[in-house]
């Protein structure tokens, strides 16, 4: 085997060398029957991105991701990976590896044998692909393992195989459907935090498919937000936090309630900020619970909204301390405190009112486009 | 061990009872072949093996016995990839069409034998292949491929598709995909639809009554006729050897069934 073939993998683990490719999709239609899975989406995915397809289940991401690894046949539209059109192209010649959700490592092959299989399939000589599969191994985590069975291993180290098997032939791109979902919570994260950095040290373009917002928040360059088979919004993790284009996103990223702020109590909320959207009625404040501030009754400082509210009930969470009330207008509110001694000491008692503070940097306005509300007219 | 209810307890002795009405002609005819008598004897009054040597020295015997494991093996060898294939054709439809194919292929071992056999014997009158070798294996494929899509079936259930999705998107074709990935795992229902290929083969004697004569007469048949012509202790013999062949066949199953799931359970 030629040397230079085998730096590949290895060369971008040890210098970092771009090979990465970018993705085209444009007018994407897919439709089962009367269902839409996939209604005219567009998206380009850059070169050494790892950017997440974040959404509920049917809103159309797996969908997305199984047309681009060739296992959906969208009805039409085109994909394209660098100058390539895959669509219609076969799934075994599109050179794409994915890690599935089950990991779907073979078990009757070890752990070498799996990673070392696509090698195989590509005619690398037996040397060679017992080299490039330990050097993969190695890469993530697991040096050593080449001839335990598959059964032998845990879910984690299940996960770093199954990472290890995809990007071994130099993928041009790596699709990931919901890898960590299957982890208990702490492992979850400790994964998130690994992968992470082979993507850093790989530079692949990555798209990864989870319903897991605060695992697309932690992974992603950019998460594209799915719904009903549209891209509802695409935005780098803290943009698509802070300012949701719709109460969609931002009830689906992160808890907020949602304030009618036309309907909402001009006493206890100060609009003037708002301009001429205060009176649309489907506008809707975006109220995050780690956001708000809970202040003294004569506090008035500028660009800030005031709520005024009872305290329903306080819930100690060991990290932090829910407290729940409720507007004058009738909403419920929650605000998130961290549960020092001091924060815990100053914490109103149930019944009692309490005056909330929210700076406007700390929240946005977006369109109601929740089922059974009609879009906001520009 | 959970102790069963007492309510419960009457079913161990019903249990065993069926099991020896069962297995009674098993073992009536096992002591019968190793008599010494002319005719069918039981008990018998002196031991002795010479209906095994009668059938073992008799070239017509043999020459059945070839066909008949020949014909068994061939039927094995086209009932198993279309079986196989049926399933994993099934597998893959959805709603009702996959129902009524495997309804359909069910067929064989649903219509009564003798109705199949009468259909069977007048297409062949047609086809010229009564008595042949490939009429025997032909008929003898459509009565194993039900349990071939059986057993494969139950197989590709447990079968996780995300294998061969994966194997597909590292670079297998689809056909190679099946090969390496699929088979080793369905390998024990392959290899169950196979066995049961083998003895309906081996054992079917009213379909052969009408088209396994001549000089492609099966085992079973010619037994059938030596019962019929006269009593033939021999028979007798080759019903003990039929046995354990079964026995044999069903065992090597058993014990490769016990060491897969042993080395399941090993690692969990």
């Amino acid at each position: 085997m030629p040397a230079a073939r085998s730096t590949g993998i290895n060369g971008r683990l040890a210098e970092g060398r771009d090979l990465a490719a970018v993705v085209t999709i444009s007018h994407l239609v897919k439709k089962y029957g009367a269902f839409t899975a996939l209604s005219d989406v567009s998206l380009t995915v850059g070169a050494g991105e790892f950017l997440t397809l974040l959404g509920p289940s049917g809103s159309g991401k797996t969908t997305l991701l199984m047309s681009l690894a060739g296992f959906a046949d969208p009805d039409s539209g085109s994909i394209r990976i660098g100058d390539r059109e895959i669509m219609g192209v076969e799934p075994h010649k599109r050179n794409i590896g994915m890690v599935f959700q089950s990991y779907a490592l073979f078990p009757h092959m070890t752990v070498g044998e799996n990673v070392a299989y696509p090698l195989k399939l590509r005619g690398v000589g037996r040397a060679d692909r017992e080299d490039r599969s330990r050097r993969v191994l190695s890469a993530v985590q697991m040096p050593g393992y080449e001839n335990r069975r598959i059964d032998q291993l845990s879910g984690g180290q299940r996960q770093r195989v199954a990472v290890a098997r995809a990007i071994v032939f130099e993928p041009d791109i790596i699709l990931m459907d919901e890898p960590l979902s299957a982890l208990d919570k702490k492992l979850r994260e400790e994964l998130q935090i690994e992968l992470k950095h082979l993507h850093r040290r790989l530079g692949s373009t990555i798209i990864y498919v989870t319903h897991d917002q605060k695992e697309a928040l932690t992974l992603s360059d950019r998460i594209a937000v799915m719904n009903r088979g549209q891209i509802v919004q695409i935005a780098k993790p803290q943009e698509m936090y802070e300012h949701p284009a719709s109460a969609f996103v931002a009830d689906f990223i992160g808890y907020s309630l949602l304030l009618p702020i036309a309907r909402s109590d001009s006493s206890s909320v100060d609009k003037s900020q708002l301009g001429a959207l205060a009176d649309n009625p489907y506008a809707l404040l975006v109220v995050r619970p780690e956001k708000l501030d809970i202040v003294s009754e004569d506090h008035r400082q500028p660009g800030h909204f005031y709520f005024t509210s009872e305290v329903k009930d306080v819930v100690y969470q060991g990290d932090i301390v829910m407290v729940y009330a409720r507007l004058k207008s009738g909403e419920d509110i929650v605000v998130r405190r961290d549960s020092r001694f001091a924060t815990l000491q100053a914490l109103p008692r149930g019944g009692s009112p309490m005056r909330l503070a929210l700076h406007q940097s700390d929240t946005s306005l977006v369109t109601d486009d929740r089922a059974g509300v009609a879009p906001l007219a520009s | 061990m959970r102790r069963p209810a007492i309510g419960n307890l009457w079913l161990t002795p019903f249990a065993i009872l069926v099991v020896l009405f069962l297995l009674a002609p098993v073992f009536v005819v096992i002591p019968m072949s190793f008599s010494d008598s002319n005719y069918l004897q039981f008990p018998p009054q002196v031991w002795s093996l010479r209906w095994y040597h009668s059938y073992f020295d008799a070239a017509e015997w043999m020459a059945a016995t070839r066909t008949s494991l020949l014909a068994a093996s061939c039927t094995v060898l086209l009932a198993t990839p279309i079986g196989f294939l049926s399933a994993f054709a099934i597998r893959n439809m959805r709603g009702k069409a996959a129902a009524v194919l495997f309804g359909f292929l069910l067929l064989p071992q649903v219509v009564p034998v003798i109705l199949l056999a009468i259909g069977v014997f007048f297409i062949y009158i047609r086809l010229r292949i009564v008595d042949s070798f490939l009429g025997i294996v032909l008929a003898h494929t459509a009565l194993a491929v039900p349990f071939v899509v059986t057993t494969v079936s139950a197989g590709l259930k447990r079968f996780d598709f995300s294998l061969d999705q994966a194997a597909r998107s590292l670079g297998a074709s689809r056909f190679r995909a099946i090969f390496d990935v699929m088979l080793p795992q369905i390998r024990l229902s392959l290899f169950a639809g196979a066995i049961f290929a083998f003895v309906t083969s081996l054992d079917e004697v009213v379909v052969s009554l009408f088209i396994a004569g001549g000089d492609n007469t099966v085992l079973t048949r010619k037994m059938f006729l030596a019962l019929r012509d006269q009593v033939d202790p021999t028979i007798a013999a080759i019903s003990t050897l039929l046995i354990v062949v079964s026995v044999i066949a069903v065992g090597v199953f058993m014990l490769a069934v016990q060491r897969d799931n042993r080395r399941r359970e090993e690692n969990i």
